[in-house]
């Protein structure tokens, strides 16, 4: 008789006809067991409990409330099906609010992909090269991270509000130049500025550390097969190997496309300009901004469409980056 | 057509030099708000409204003495109208900070020990929701959160923040780091130490919770800077605290009322980010050599 036997699994016997079964083996409830356990168990039960409340349980209530009414202080009126689903959807086309939000979402989390992810790690690959100067950059780089992001934002809030136009007019003359903040005009353009700029503080240490983990055969093995130092090295043997800290970066920056707001809190509190609004701003704005919950249904409904879309799509983005992505074999 | 001309020697060579001078370009960005600021915080009020750009005429260190005292600020609370010192600030800051920092990281690291070290029935279930929960975007639950923190008392009590701050422990980057970590901590201490009679707690807390002293101690620090500066828990669910971000963050937006001129809202700004200059520059080394991001698998 042909068996296999794998730890722990149950294997069916291919022919059928010697009907023998190989059963699983369970842990035995020895003491020794039962204290491991014991043990485990109350190590996880803090963290479960919180995972069960704090995410289970409040998306559980999300998904309640989006097919309820409710009054200003929080009470349930009564159930409305699915009206709350209609009115967001009927207001992604009708509300300039809402349409201006998801657009800008958008624009915001390109301008962070196209032009901020390829320049970080072009810029990554020179400091990893140490190219003279570079420990000095690293310096600055970090700077934001060390003095706070929060200060630099308010920093260049003022500066750009403040001190920009005299700059300009001082040194080239330029009278007219207008308030990149408070002009609307220049509002959302200066948020995409400072979110793709102040990006790089955390990529040009990330990118620069996972290219120092590269084994330095591999970069050898390349410069014999005629591979040359620089961008034509960053293309055919950087980028494979630090492929999985690319796809986790741009896995987590997709999945927050629709929940980011940018600098706009730390500029505007609740009052930015309507042409600047995310549509993490306006969920923010919406809560926060409120004391009212007659609203929450709707933004309930309006999270659960949303995430039904982005959900898969992170999904699917994930499978294809493994899929299609380069193979870091050597 | 771009690879065959990055194989050009010469193409090569120029987009180097390119490349590298952007670098400097946007390096030097960086400075030009953070150079403002400081010479901005030296110059007195009056040459400022002159001209907002220019370097002082007179430098001066007064706006430093002048700012701390106005550096207060009032707010709304159930318990009526509270001031808020620069003293007060400073230590709800540290509060929240370490508080925050500590406690998530604490259950990050002892969940990713468990999950790393040990086999039990629901480990990879664990794991799997964690690597779902990172992944997957939930979108539109800060009305569900509010209701729900409201309810359960969390809303508007620091200590209740600070208890709850771990939210999901197997989850998240600093998860994964911690979890990677332990996997190459080799079984065998632990299995000496249950062979001279130690519990599972003992191997914990005395062999493997030290080997990761230096992860925690760095990512404890990057968790402190964080929560620093962190203002808008405040905003959000804290309306009757302020840290000293916070207090910053309303002073500057409503500085006039404070009578504060802008060479002393920068000047107060170089105060608040004091702290956390020397806690960063003296444990540069031990958050930069621990930091690196892998794959998302599963």
């Amino acid at each position: 008789m042909n068996m296999i036997i794998e730890n722990d699994k149950t294997e069916t016997l291919t022919e059928r006809s010697a009907g023998l079964k190989i059963q699983k083996k369970r842990p035995k409830l020895t003491k020794k067991v039962l204290i491991k356990y014991g043990f485990v168990w109350s190590i996880l039960a803090y963290p479960v409990l919180l995972f069960l409340v704090f995410f289970v349980y409040v998306n559980f209530n999300s998904i309640i409330m989006a097919f309820q009414e409710r009054s200003f202080t929080g009470e349930v009126i009564g159930w409305v099906g699915l009206k709350n689903f209609g009115d967001f959807i009927k207001n992604i086309a009708d509300s300039p609010l809402l349409s201006i939000s998801l657009k800008n979402s958008f624009i915001l989390y390109l301008a962070g992909l196209l032009i901020g992810m390829t320049f970080q790690i072009i810029f990554s690959y020179f400091l990893f090269r140490k190219f003279w100067g570079s420990t000095v950059v690293r310096f600055i780089v970090m700077l934001p991270a060390i003095i706070s992001e929060f200060i630099v934002c308010l920093v260049f809030k003022k500066f750009v509000e403040g001190a920009l136009p005299t700059m300009f007019e001082t040194l080239f003359g330029w009278k007219s130049f207008p308030n990149l903040i408070s002009d609307t005009n220049y509002t959302f353009g200066t948020v995409v500025f400072y979110s793709v700029w102040m990006s790089f503080t955390t990529s040009l240490v990330m990118y620069p550390n996972a290219m120092n983990q590269i084994p330095d055969e591999v970069l050898e093995s390349g410069r014999i097969d005629g591979i040359q130092m620089g961008l034509q090295e960053l293309f055919y043997m950087v980028l494979p190997q630090i492929f999985p800290t690319i796809t986790t970066f741009l896995i987590t920056g997709f999945s927050s496309l629709l929940t980011s707001t940018g600098p706009l809190v730390a500029f505007f509190m609740i009052n930015a300009p309507q042409q600047a609004f995310t549509m993490g701003y306006y969920y923010y704005v919406e809560v926060a901004g409120s004391q009212s919950q007659i609203l929450y249904p709707y933004l309930a409904a309006g999270g659960l469409l949303m995430t039904a879309i982005m959900a898969p799509l992170t999904f699917l983005l994930k499978w294809a980056l493994e899929r299609f992505g380069p193979s870091q074999d050597h | 057509m771009l690879l065959r001309l990055l194989g050009n020697k010469v193409m090569s060579v120029c987009l180097k030099y390119i490349s590298i001078a952007l670098l400097f370009i946007f390096t030097f960005s960086l400075l030009i708000p953070l150079i403002w600021m400081i010479y901005t915080a030296m110059k007195p009020s009056l040459e400022y409204f002159e001209n907002s750009f220019r370097l002082p005429q007179n430098w001066t260190f007064s706006n430093f003495l002048t700012v701390l005292p106005m550096l207060q600020i009032r707010i709304l609370t159930d318990r009526g109208e509270v001031l808020f010192r620069v003293w007060d600030m400073l230590g709800t800051s540290v509060i929240w900070a370490a508080g925050n920092a500590f406690v998530s990281q604490f259950f990050t690291l002892i969940t990713a020990y468990v999950i790393a070290k040990y086999k039990f029935i629901g480990k990879n279930v664990i794991y799997m929701i964690g690597i779902f929960v990172m992944i997957v975007p939930i979108i539109g639950a800060l009305p569900s959160q509010m209701v729900v923190k409201k309810a359960l008392g969390i809303y508007d009590s620091m200590f209740m923040h600070i208890i709850t701050s771990p939210g999901v422990c197997f989850s998240g980057l600093w998860f994964l780091l911690y979890y990677a970590a332990f996997q190459g901590v080799p079984w065998e201490y632990a299995e000496a130490a249950f062979i001279d009679g130690a519990g599972h707690y003992k191997v914990m807390f005395k062999i493997m919770l030290p080997m990761m002293i230096p992860t925690f101690s760095a990512i404890f620090l990057l968790g402190f800077l964080g929560t620093w500066n962190d203002y808008n828990s405040f905003i959000m669910w804290l309306p009757s605290y302020a840290n000293l971000a916070y207090g910053m963050y309303l002073f500057q937006l409503d500085a006039s009322n404070y009578g504060a001129s802008m060479p002393q809202i920068m000047a107060g700004f170089i105060i608040c980010m004091i702290p956390t200059v020397i806690l960063y520059v003296s444990s540069q080394k031990l958050i930069t050599s621990k930091l690196m991001v892998g794959g998302l698998k599963g």
